[in-house]
């Protein structure tokens, strides 16, 4: 089978700029050579630390930001470096749910004006039809015909994101990227939002990204999990290949930090060393050594790539 | 006044034989008087916590537990909100009997904070150095009696939270740290005055998994060292469960559960309880495809409060009693307390 989206050599980097005349002191490398596949009616888990670059990553893949190197198809087209109506038929197959769900929605416009726009936008019927199919999606992801005329104010959280949802499906898009779509709602009302979303990817085969902080989340949702450090993926596999063997000191780093809901006596998780750096990593070797408790003289001098350590199951580190 | 007055079921509760009391807190009502009415934020809550132990206050957001935090530092902001009744009795005094100048001589010297957003908590103008040097100035003289002395306990303290070279970070301004390197500050600073009671408040909500168990570790470290009791308010179960010994769940301003931490996760009463611990995601393999359990419906906004039992709508085990009646207080077991009327007559 096909990928449904590639990505290969992926790269975006963006300028530092400090003092009073905003002269250029460094880069950062926010994406620093990706290759990640999407298969049909998958979900990817893209699960990282703040300021790894995964949302950059999504934000390369929408084309909301222009890649400074790599490739990006989509369906078999390249769609790097297009532009104008190209870039707008592109978008249809690609839609987005951001993270806030009270900064996305704009406050002036009713709940029926936002999830019709996009399809007023792309011109995907008549008045008539876009009407009826509002309503459809309105009551696909759990509202009742009455929210239709309120304002974004008069919801909560977990509404709001399914607001947000509705209006990301309303042009029936194959691939939806989710910005941690769960990560501002109460407890309660996340495993509302995550059951909702595995719902509608069965009802609908979609596509998806879905970005996280939380592994525990991504668990519940994704078929493959791919794990980023300082704008690379440093390890990528089956979920469950994550969860029970993780070969990547830093993914071992990450599932230990996760507090467990049991009390357990004498379990403090293990640590790490120093703090995720957000600076360039322009020097050679191992982007994770400094933190790592396993590094050798190979970590200090190469910059570990992504291979294949048993079917399906990608390390970059040189220890597996 | 009207307090509720269900202290007959609540008396010797969480804190085990033993432990003295550090705080006690007995019907306490927290309103807010707003053009759309009148809010009950917190709606008669009783808690005890013992000296040296860390109680955590979980629950979701809107559920008042940020409110009973800010209402024993007396910090509610005085219009639109007002403590309307009830005790909060710490080392014997009533706290809502005293007057400003006392209050503020407590405040950050016997008990303080550490508030959530810790970008957002430092003053953005002054060197971190001099923010915790203020502290001590202000609340210890005989500790420090010029600026230069006190900058050198603030330098200690920040060795103390593991920064490391604290003589040049003290010269450093807020936005030169990051997120979990200004969470540590805050720490310095509220553990500047060796207090005997701190109130975290989501203390590692905004910081990433990794830095929390960074910060879990040195607050749990800090509070053997200087043997001070912990108020947790977060909403995470999962820090709950590793640095509390008791714990309180709130919902809709009341305490729907008050019990140990061992009790608590092996034995959970409250319908919401349970529904909270099922709708937590947990780290196993091969979970995709599970459903997540969830609670069915919202938190009810203060305009809609149910009658009866404010959870009854959402709750799986609802009975009639549950919609005309609000529930009382019931001791299953001996420390461990319940607000449903499930366990009436236990």
């Amino acid at each position: 089978m096909n990928p449904l989206l590639s990505v290969r050599g992926l790269m975006k980097s963006y300028v530092i700029r400090s003092g009073a005349f905003g002269r250029s002191s460094g880069q950062i490398h926010a994406v620093d050579g990706v290759d990640l596949d999407l298969m049909p009616n998958e979900t990817v888990g893209l699960v990282g630390e703040s300021g790894c670059g995964k949302t950059t990553l999504g934000k390369l893949i929408l084309r909301l930001e222009k890649p400074d190197q790599g490739k990006i198809v989509f369906d078999g087209e390249d769609i790097t470096h297009a532009t104008g109506e190209t870039l707008k038929r592109v978008r249809r197959g690609m839609q987005v749910v951001f993270q806030d769900p009270f900064g996305s929605l704009n406050p002036r416009k009713r709940v029926r004006t936002i999830i019709e726009e996009p399809m007023v936008v792309h011109r995907t019927g008549s008045g008539r039809e876009i009407r009826e199919r509002a309503g459809e999606l309105a009551e696909m992801v759990g509202l009742s015909p009455d929210m239709m005329k309120r304002y974004p104010h008069e919801f909560s959280g977990g509404q709001r994101q399914r607001i947000c949802i509705a209006r990301a499906l309303a042009i029936n898009p194959r691939i939806v990227i989710c910005d941690e779509p769960v990560s501002a709602l109460d407890v309660s009302i996340q495993a509302q939002v995550i059951n909702l979303l595995t719902d509608l990817q069965d009802r609908l085969h979609l596509t998806y990204l879905f970005i996280s902080h939380d592994l525990a989340v991504v668990g519940y949702l994704s078929h493959r999990t791919a794990v980023m450090y300082r704008g690379r993926i440093v390890e990528l596999a089956p979920t469950g290949a994550i969860f029970t063997e993780p070969l990547h000191p830093y993914t071992r780093c990450l599932m230990d930090a996760v507090p467990e809901v049991s009390v357990k006596a004498g379990s403090p998780g293990r640590m790490l060393k120093g703090s995720v750096s957000r600076e360039a990593s322009s020097v050679p070797g191992c982007a994770f050594r400094d933190s790592c408790s396993m590094g050798t003289d190979e970590c200090l001098g190469t910059k570990p790539v992504l291979r294949e350590i048993s079917e399906g199951h990608f390390v970059a580190c040189h220890l597996s | 006044m009207n307090t509720p007055h269900h202290a007959a079921e609540t008396s010797g509760q969480a804190v085990p034989a033993g432990a003295r009391t550090i705080l006690e807190i007995r019907g306490l009502q927290t309103r807010f008087f707003t053009p759309e009415g009148e809010v009950k934020a917190v709606d008669g809550v009783d808690l005890t916590l013992g000296e040296r132990h860390t109680l955590g206050i979980v629950g979701e957001s809107g559920c008042g537990k940020t409110v009973l935090a800010l209402s024993i530092l007396r910090l509610v902001p005085e219009p639109p909100g007002r403590i309307v009744g009830g005790s909060i009795l710490f080392q014997g005094i009533d706290l809502l009997s005293l007057d400003g100048e006392s209050m503020r001589s407590i405040r950050g010297n016997k008990i303080s904070m550490i508030f959530q957003e810790p970008m957002t908590s430092l003053n953005p103008v002054f060197t971190i150095g001099s923010q915790i040097a203020e502290v001590i100035l202000l609340h210890q003289r005989e500790r420090a009696a010029h600026f230069r002395e006190a900058l050198s306990v603030a330098e200690d303290m920040l060795r103390m939270v593991g920064i490391s070279q604290p003589e040049k970070r003290i010269h450093d301004y807020p936005h030169q740290l990051s997120g979990g390197m200004c969470q540590r500050v805050m720490i310095a600073m509220a553990m500047a005055c060796r207090p005997d009671l701190l109130i975290a408040d989501e203390p590692t909500t905004a910081l990433d998994v990794t830095t929390q168990a960074q910060i879990l570790g040195l607050m749990s470290g800090l509070k053997e060292e200087i043997g001070t009791s912990v108020i947790l308010v977060t909403h995470d179960l999962g820090v709950v469960a590793q640095v509390c010994q008791d714990v309180a769940v709130m919902y809709t301003g009341h305490v729907v559960e008050h019990s140990s931490a061992e009790s608590l996760f092996s034995d959970p009463l409250h319908p919401y309880t349970k529904g909270l611990m099922r709708s937590v995601p947990r780290l196993s393999a091969g979970s995709r495809g599970e459903r997540l359990y969830a609670i069915p419906g919202a938190v009810p906004t203060p305009r809609d409060m149910p009658q009866g039992c404010t959870f009854h709508p959402r709750c799986p085990e609802v009975m009639d009693i549950c919609r005309r009646e609000c529930p009382k207080d019931f001791d299953p077991y001996p420390g461990h307390r319940v607000r449903c009327w499930r366990y009436a007559g236990t």
